[in-house]
Order: structure tokens, then C-alpha cells, then sequence
């Protein structure tokens, strides 16, 4: 790594860190304003619960169902939105029936369709269809509005590039480049959907149950620990996300050699 | 054209802010949520009972009553055990009721026949759910509050609002279900196939569930003595309801009806006194094994949390 991108990187680190200092004091100012720990509880008791939390076996057993929760319904909105992408490519029709269709559901209300979907499943199961029904509508939206650009579709035209070679180097590599940012804001809106839902349905083994309880019980600190780890958990599914953008598509050239397209 | 415009938003803001103003804030706020604990400071409400200065008595929702103490608004009032535990600001003076839960179901003869079922109860993660799973364990009744372990062996506990229970027993959606009076007696009038199945006191054991507190340093000694002379006296059923639906904060729907406030409710409610600083055993006990079945339910109390 060159002299320059390594100061850039320790200077970002620094920023970061500087950014979260500031906040704690913020936070430990108003906990020592607010004088009331059922309200506002200080930074040491929260950072103990936290650490009490990651040595429970409970919360991991909470966690990981909440995780799973937040994958599963993750991959079935993409595997949706991407289905509801190729049928609107098909003809005209398909295609405002598609639009039509997802503009409702990006538009109903979320806790309606949390209370509708409740009704109709269980809190096990609910908080997946929630997750899915708001995420899968972004990230339509986001694939209709992807484009290769005219300029490069003229040029595949005149080279007679086939539709295969077309979709394998040119189409998928510029999905993948404008695809991943939406994804990886996705993922993490969807964990927050799915804690939401888990939430309002008092999911039982869940990182919402768990909130659900410790707001019963005035657990100030235990409802800001698991707040804080959800949104590490969230930030690292973003990053996993994220590094899908170092696979690069690569094509072998005369001599057989593979490079990467960029 | 500007200034009059100006002059006039703050001639409005002006009357606003003084018809705000207008409104005298009396000096003692107490509130106790609506059901049996109502009825345990009934005698208080009655002659709006000065605490220390002009008192306002507020009935309101079981699921609010805990912000009233967690912010400090209220400077006295009757809240669950294992939350008055946690209001380090306050001490507790006593205990108003001992128990009110009953288990009701449209099939069934007794507890046992909760076994491979759903059992629907009203706070679950409250006093009423924690003392419900102290029974079970009592009686050696397996339970899980994950329906995707349920079997024959054991018995599924889900929590439930009290004001959609009458609707659920009616559609057939809920089949048993932990209530506390005076609610139990509301839904057997609305759903007459509806029957005690258990009483859980009979089966678990007198416990302390909801106490009196006051704020640290609020009042004197000779002040609350007064008020739990005051909370001794009888009132009589009639009075009661009256009483109660008068001190209801807005938005809040009475526990009680008119016709369903008579005597063998008011018995089932459990209703009585027992000062704290002289049965702490009696209390510590309970919140142990609360604390025991849930960490961060309650919190055990020292002696500077009774009023003495």
C-alpha cells in the first residue's frame, strides 16, 4: 500500500474515532443532566450490559435467530425484485403492472402491514414477510432505474457483440457496480425492519423480544446495549455486502490470458 | 402589510401561551392504574384526600403507570411490585393487593387441562406472567412462550391485551387465558360460555403484588400515616365505581362496569393493606424468586427503600 492511501486510511480512523468520543461525552453529559438512569443510563453501565449480553448464551440463541431472520428475507426480496425486473422487461404491459404493484406496497403504511400480517401468520414468521414486502419494493425500484448507457449499446450494435457476450461483459459487470450500493443499504434496512416487526409482534427469542422486555422493565441500558449491537450487526452486513465489489468479472483475450473487466 | 401580519401570529402565540398558563398544576400528583389498585386507594379518591397540599388522583392505563414513576412526574401512587422495585426514587409504604389472577377457558375443568395448550395472559412480561410461571413450576407444569416447542407435556404461554381478549374468546381464536378482576368478571358476562378453570392464588400462595410508594424525602411520617388510616376506611361498592370512573385519565376505558362492580368481584380483587417496612421478608422473598426467573424483572430492595 502506497505512503498516501496508509494517511488517508489512519486519518479517516482517527476521524471516526474522534466522532465517537465526541458522541460518548455528549451521551455521558446528558446522563449526568437527565440525573435519572430509568431515562438516561450512563455510558460504563451500558457498555457493562453489552458485554453481559455478548456473555449470555440467551442472546446469542436471539441474535442469531433474529440474523437468520434478516438473511432469509434479505435473499427472498432481492430473488423477488429481481424476478419482477425480467417480467417487466417483457413487454409493456409487465411493466406497469409491475410498477403499479410496487408503488402500492412501497406506499401502505408499515406498522398496517406488521398488524395485517400478524393476523394472518405467527411473530415467528411475521417480521420475515414484513422485511420483505417494504425491502424487495427499493430495490425494484432501484434495478428499474439501472441503465448500460446508450452510447455503449450502439457500440455493442456496430461491433455486433452477441446478446450472450453482451449480458456476460458488459451488462452484469455494470449491475454489479451499480447494484451493490443498494444492497448493501438494503440489507441493513432490512435488520432494522426485521428488530421493528420483532418488536411490535413480541417475537419470543428475538433481539425485538428482547427490547419489547427490557422497555417492560424499564432496562434502560439493556434496550441501548442491544441497539448498539444491532447496528454493528448492520454495518457488518453492509461491509459483506460491500466486498462483492473485489469480484471482478474477468474475459481471456487472444492469448488466452483472463483480465478483469473494469 | 408585514407587521400586522407579525403582530397578529403573536397576539394567537400570546393566547396560547397563556391559556397554557392558566392551567394550576396541584400540588401532589397520584396515580394508580386501573383495576384492583384503583379499588385499594378508593377511600383516598373519595374525598380527594390531601396528601400534602391539594392532591390530584389519576386513574390511568396499567401500561402507563410505570413512565408516571420512571420520569418523576407522580410524587405518590401504586404501581406492580417488581416495577416499584426499580424507582430507586421511591420507597415503598405498602402493599395494596395479593393477587387477582384467574385462569379462565370455554373448555376444561382445572389447571391440568392446560396441557398441550395455548394459555393467553394479560402482561405477560409483568407481574401477572411472572407469577403465572411461578405457579406452573409450583404445580410442575412444564411451559414454553415458544409455540414451536409446544407438545401435550406442556403448555404454550402467550401474552395477550386485555381489551381484545372478549373478541378472541368470541371468534374462537383464544380458548384459555390468565385474567385479573375485574377484567375475568367482564368477559364471563360478555362470553357466558366462559369459566374459572383456577384460581392462582389457591394455587401459588398469597404473594405481594402491586404496592403504595412515595417519592424520597416527599412527605412525613405522620403524613402517610394519615393516608393509610385513610386508605383503611371502607367504601362501599356503589361508591366505588363512581369513584374510580370520576379519577379516569382521558382515553383510558374503565376495567369496571356499573353492573359488574359488586361484592364477590370486589372480594376476588384481593384488595387489603400490609405495611411494607414491617413484612420485608414477606416481599424480598417474592422478588428473589421473580429476580430468579427473570434477571432484569425486578430488583432486590435494601431497608432505605421502605418508608419507615
Amino acid at each position: 500500500m502506497n505512503r498516501e492511501k496508509l494517511i488517508k486510511r489512519v486519518r479517516h480512523a482517527l476521524y471516526v474515532a474522534a466522532t465517537v468520543v465526541v458522541l460518548l461525552l455528549a451521551w455521558q453529559t446528558a446522563y449526568l443532566i437527565c440525573d435519572n438512569p430509568l431515562i438516561v443510563p450512563s455510558v460504563q453501565k451500558t457498555i457493562d450490559k453489552t458485554f453481559a449480553l455478548l456473555g449470555s448464551a440467551a442472546f446469542y440463541a436471539s441474535f442469531g435467530a433474529t440474523l437468520l431472520r434478516g438473511v432469509v428475507s434479505f435473499v427472498i426480496a432481492v430473488v423477488f425484485a429481481i424476478a419482477l425486473f425480467v417480467l417487466s422487461k417483457t413487454c409493456k404491459f409487465m411493466k406497469v403492472f409491475c410498477d403499479t404493484v410496487v408503488k402500492v406496497l412501497r406506499s401502505v403504511p408499515t406498522i398496517a402491514i406488521i398488524l395485517f400480517i400478524l393476523i394472518l401468520t405467527n411473530a415467528q414468521i411475521a417480521p420475515v414477510f414484513v422485511a420483505f414486502l417494504v425491502v424487495m419494493p427499493l430495490i425494484y425500484a432501484g434495478m428499474c432505474g439501472f441503465s448500460v448507457g446508450i452510447n455503449v449499446k450502439n457500440l455493442c450494435y456496430v461491433y455486433k457483440i452477441s446478446r450472450r457476450d453482451y449480458v456476460k461483459f458488459v451488462y452484469l459487470p455494470k449491475l454489479q457496480k451499480d447494484l451493490l450500493p443498494i444492497f448493501s443499504s438494503s440489507i441493513s434496512l432490512n435488520l432494522k425492519i426485521i428488530v421493528a416487526s420483532e418488536v411490535l409482534a413480541n417475537t419470543y427469542q428475538s433481539i425485538g423480544g428482547m427490547m419489547q422486555e427490557n422497555k417492560v422493565y424499564f432496562d434502560m441500558a439493556g434496550l441501548i446495549a442491544l441497539a448498539l449491537i444491532t447496528i454493528f450487526a448492520a454495518v457488518v452486513l453492509e461491509k459483506i455486502v460491500d466486498a462483492f465489489k473485489y469480484f471482478k468479472f474477468k474475459v481471456k483475450d487472444k492469448e488466452g490470458v483472463k483480465n478483469e473487466i473494469n | 402589510m408585514k407587521k400586522i401580519v407579525a403582530v397578529s401570529i403573536a397576539i394567537v402565540l400570546s393566547v396560547f401561551a397563556l391559556v397554557g398558563c392558566g392551567k394550576v398544576e396541584k400540588s401532589v400528583l397520584f396515580v394508580v392504574p386501573d383495576g384492583a389498585p384503583a379499588l385499594s386507594v378508593a377511600s383516598l379518591m373519595m374525598d380527594e384526600y390531601e396528601l400534602d397540599g391539594e392532591t390530584d388522583y389519576k386513574v390511568v392505563s396499567s401500561e402507563d403507570i410505570g413512565n408516571y414513576f420512571a420520569t418523576k412526574r407522580a410524587d405518590a401512587g401504586v404501581l406492580p411490585l417488581n416495577l416499584a422495585t426499580k424507582m430507586t426514587d421511591y420507597q415503598i409504604v405498602s402493599i395494596n393487593t395479593f393477587g387477582n389472577l384467574y385462569i379462565v377457558g370455554t373448555s376444561g375443568q382445572d389447571i391440568t387441562s392446560l396441557k398441550g395448550n395455548t394459555l393467553h395472559v394479560i402482561n405477560l412480561n409483568n407481574v401477572v406472567g411472572l407469577t403465572v410461571r411461578l405457579m406452573l413450576n409450583k404445580c410442575g407444569i412444564d411451559y414454553t412462550m415458544n409455540d414451536l416447542q409446544a407438545s401435550s407435556n406442556n403448555v404454550v404461554l402467550k401474552g395477550a391485551n386485555a381489551s381484545d381478549l372478549a373478541g378472541a374468546f368470541s371468534a374462537g381464536k383464544v380458548e384459555f387465558a390468565v385474567v385479573a378482576e375485574p377484567m375475568c368478571s367482564k368477559l364471563m358476562k360478555i362470553n357466558t360460555n366462559l369459566k374459572i378453570l383456577a384460581d392462582v392464588q389457591e394455587l401459588y400462595g398469597k404473594y405481594p403484588q402491586s404496592a403504595m410508594v412515595v417519592k424520597k424525602g416527599r412527605f412525613t411520617t405522620a403524613q402517610i400515616n394519615g393516608v393509610i388510616a385513610k386508605m383503611k376506611q371502607k367504601v362501599s361498592v356503589t361508591d366505588t365505581f363512581e369513584i374510580v370512573t370520576a379519577h379516569l385519565e382521558r382515553g383510558v376505558v374503565s376495567a369496571f362496569t356499573k353492573d359488574g362492580l359488586t361484592a364477590e368481584v370486589v372480594a376476588r380483587c384481593n384488595v387489603g393493606f400490609m405495611r411494607a417496612s414491617e413484612n420485608k421478608d414477606f416481599i424480598n422473598d417474592y422478588i428473589d424468586k421473580i429476580i430468579a426467573l427473570q434477571e432484569n424483572a425486578a430488583q432486590k430492595l435494601t431497608d432505605d427503600r421502605f418508608f419507615v
